[in-house]
């Protein structure tokens, strides 16, 4: 198999995030603008080195377009811009964006930004469906409506195939959360039980609220360059081994009422693909961070990604082996569903702090290959990087 | 497309004027159930869009098919977001597929207090919900 030439010819130099909140008194796209500054002063290099913009297409974009952030950085010569996905696989894919305007000399660094102020926005992450014509005729008349209503209906479906319980959801939600336990900046802290998340409101059956991400305003940036150029950034840099993105025959109109089997992810694609790029398995990751908007969406992803059979992925938060002290460490920042609701760029920052190192309490010993997943139901992206 | 109207409280009604659906709503009317079949290669697509992804031929017509499914999924749904609707409620919603009708799916609501399952037969009937609004909606039974 010949090597990609975009694998290692980019690392991760520089993260940034704001404070995560549910309603945030700072305007989101200012948060945006200090997640980028702080991201670029973190690699220790000058505002003026950053010649190229990459974003998700779908919601940073909107809060504050690529011009506008050129604009307030005092840019002169942005050579270039570049958006993809929408949502969910929009940060974990970037670094493919990054990695070909790099390694061709199109640009010589890159920042990837992202904000969302669905934490107060008025009809916050379901908003956009309802401007949908389809969903509003086909769907919202049977309540059929909002993420935590589709995800429902693939968890229930996934529970007739499989045989998986209330208690199989409640387990990925409490690993999830003793990671959380363990990071000063995640919106929920406090341990909960199987008990906690029995009691907890049911929304959509089996989904309760314990099962959905929160809802967050906030930000974060990470700063990208070649290989070459990170060894005299400030920090270790972590490098870009593996990235692979990939978009089903599905739109936003038909997601999710007519996907063909409820059952799988386009991770089923993205993951080998990255994880080849990087020349690992599975078995050589350290830990990953995967796309949880839903304790079923975690568990899906996890089993396209490699980590357990199909039908066997709660295995992996039934015995442990995703929680602090595991063998396979999952989402260590406690995720979508206790961290923030970023749509996953706390998912790439959180893998370049493990590799790093020094995250205290939650660092995972000899971290050294992490996987990162991102998620927008027919678009994939996979994300492999190294210390 | 053109812009779809919409109620701004609860229920939500469809907009049966929208052109893109206008033929499945006036079936509706007349207690058929009808999908959009690409008249090149046969397949039934659904939601209606301009190609057929199977054979890129651009036609389609309406073809009656037989009401009788089968609950592929479900939910019950306790809180509704949609705009303007009580947020508490218990309303089953269904996902069902055509064993006749391969890569459709329709969701409806429940008619009666059955609870669903999945495999349970879902026969769609029609109900009037507004003025010339007819929304189809599930009877649903055992084998
Ligand atoms: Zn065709």
């Amino acid at each position: 198999m010949t090597v990609s030439p975009l694998r290692d010819a980019i690392a991760i130099v520089g993260v940034g995030e704001s404070v995560y909140s549910r309603r945030s008194a700072v305007p989101v796209p200012t948060l945006m603008v200090q997640a980028v500054r702080d991201a670029i002063a973190d690699a220790g290099i000058d505002i003026d080195e950053v010649d190229g913009i990459v974003s998700d297409a779908a919601v940073a974009p909107h809060l504050l377009p690529a011009d506008e952030l050129a604009a307030n950085l005092g840019l002169s010569d942005r050579v270039f811009t570049a958006q993809m996905s929408v949502g969910g696989a929009g940060s974990v894919g970037a670094p493919l964006l990054a990695a070909q305007a790099i390694a061709t000399g199109a640009a010589k660094t890159v920042v990837c930004y992202f904000g969302v102020d669905w934490g107060s926005a008025p009809g916050g992450p379901y908003r956009f469906h309802g401007t949908d014509p389809y969903k509003a005729s086909l769907e919202m008349p049977f309540g059929f409506y909002g993420q935590p209503v589709y995800f429902a209906a693939v968890a229930r479906r996934y529970m007739h195939r499989y045989g998986l319980t209330p208690e199989d959801l409640a387990d990925v939600a409490i690993s999830t959360r003793a990671w959380a336990a363990l990071h000063p900046g995640a919106m929920k802290r406090t341990p909960i039980t199987r008990a906690d998340h029995r009691s907890s409101p049911m929304i959509a059956d089996p989904l309760r609220v314990l099962d959905c991400c929160l809802l967050t305003d906030g930000a974060a940036a990470f700063v990208m360059t070649s290989t070459a150029r990170a060894r005299d950034c400030r920090h270790r840099p972590v490098s870009v081994a593996g990235v692979s993105f990939s978009g089903a025959a599905m739109s936003g109109h038909s997601y999710l009422a007519q996907h063909e089997d409820y059952l799988s992810t386009p991770a089923q694609v993205t993951g080998p693909r990255a994880l080849g790029m990087a020349g690992v398995g599975p078995e050589d990751v350290d830990f990953a961070e995967i796309y949880d908007c839903f304790t079923i969406s975690c568990l899906l992803q996890a089993e396209d990604l490699g980590f357990a059979p199909k039908g066997a992925g709660a295995t992996l938060f039934a015995d442990g082996h995703a929680a602090p002290g595991g063998s396979l460490p999952i989402n260590t920042h406690g995720g979508l569903l206790s961290h923030a609701y970023v749509l996953g760029i706390n998912h790439v920052v959180e893998a370049v702090a493990q590799l790093r190192g020094g995250c205290g309490d939650r660092q995972v010993p000899a971290a050294e290959v992490g996987l990162v997943s991102g998620y927008a139901a027919w678009e994939h992206a996979s994300l492999v990087l190294t210390a | 497309m053109s812009a779809i109207t919409v109620p701004n409280s609860g229920p939500w009604v469809p907009d049966i004027t929208w052109p893109v659906l206008e033929e499945f709503w006036a079936a509706a009317r007349e207690g058929r159930l009808v999908f959009p079949r690409c008249t090149a290669c046969g397949r039934y697509q659904w939601y209606p869009q301009a190609m057929c992804p199977d054979c890129r031929a651009m036609a389609f017509e309406w073809d009656d098919v037989r009401p009788e499914g089968y609950v592929f999924s479900h939910t019950t749904l306790r809180r509704s977001f949609v705009p303007g609707e009580d947020g508490e409620q218990a309303r089953h919603i269904v996902l069902v597929k055509f064993v006749h009708v391969p890569g459709v799916t329709l969701v409806t609501n429940v008619r009666g207090d059955m609870a669903p399952r999945v495999d349970l037969r879902a026969r769609i009937i029609f109900d009037q919900v507004a003025p010339g609004v007819w929304l189809p909606v599930s009877e649903l039974s055992e084998d």
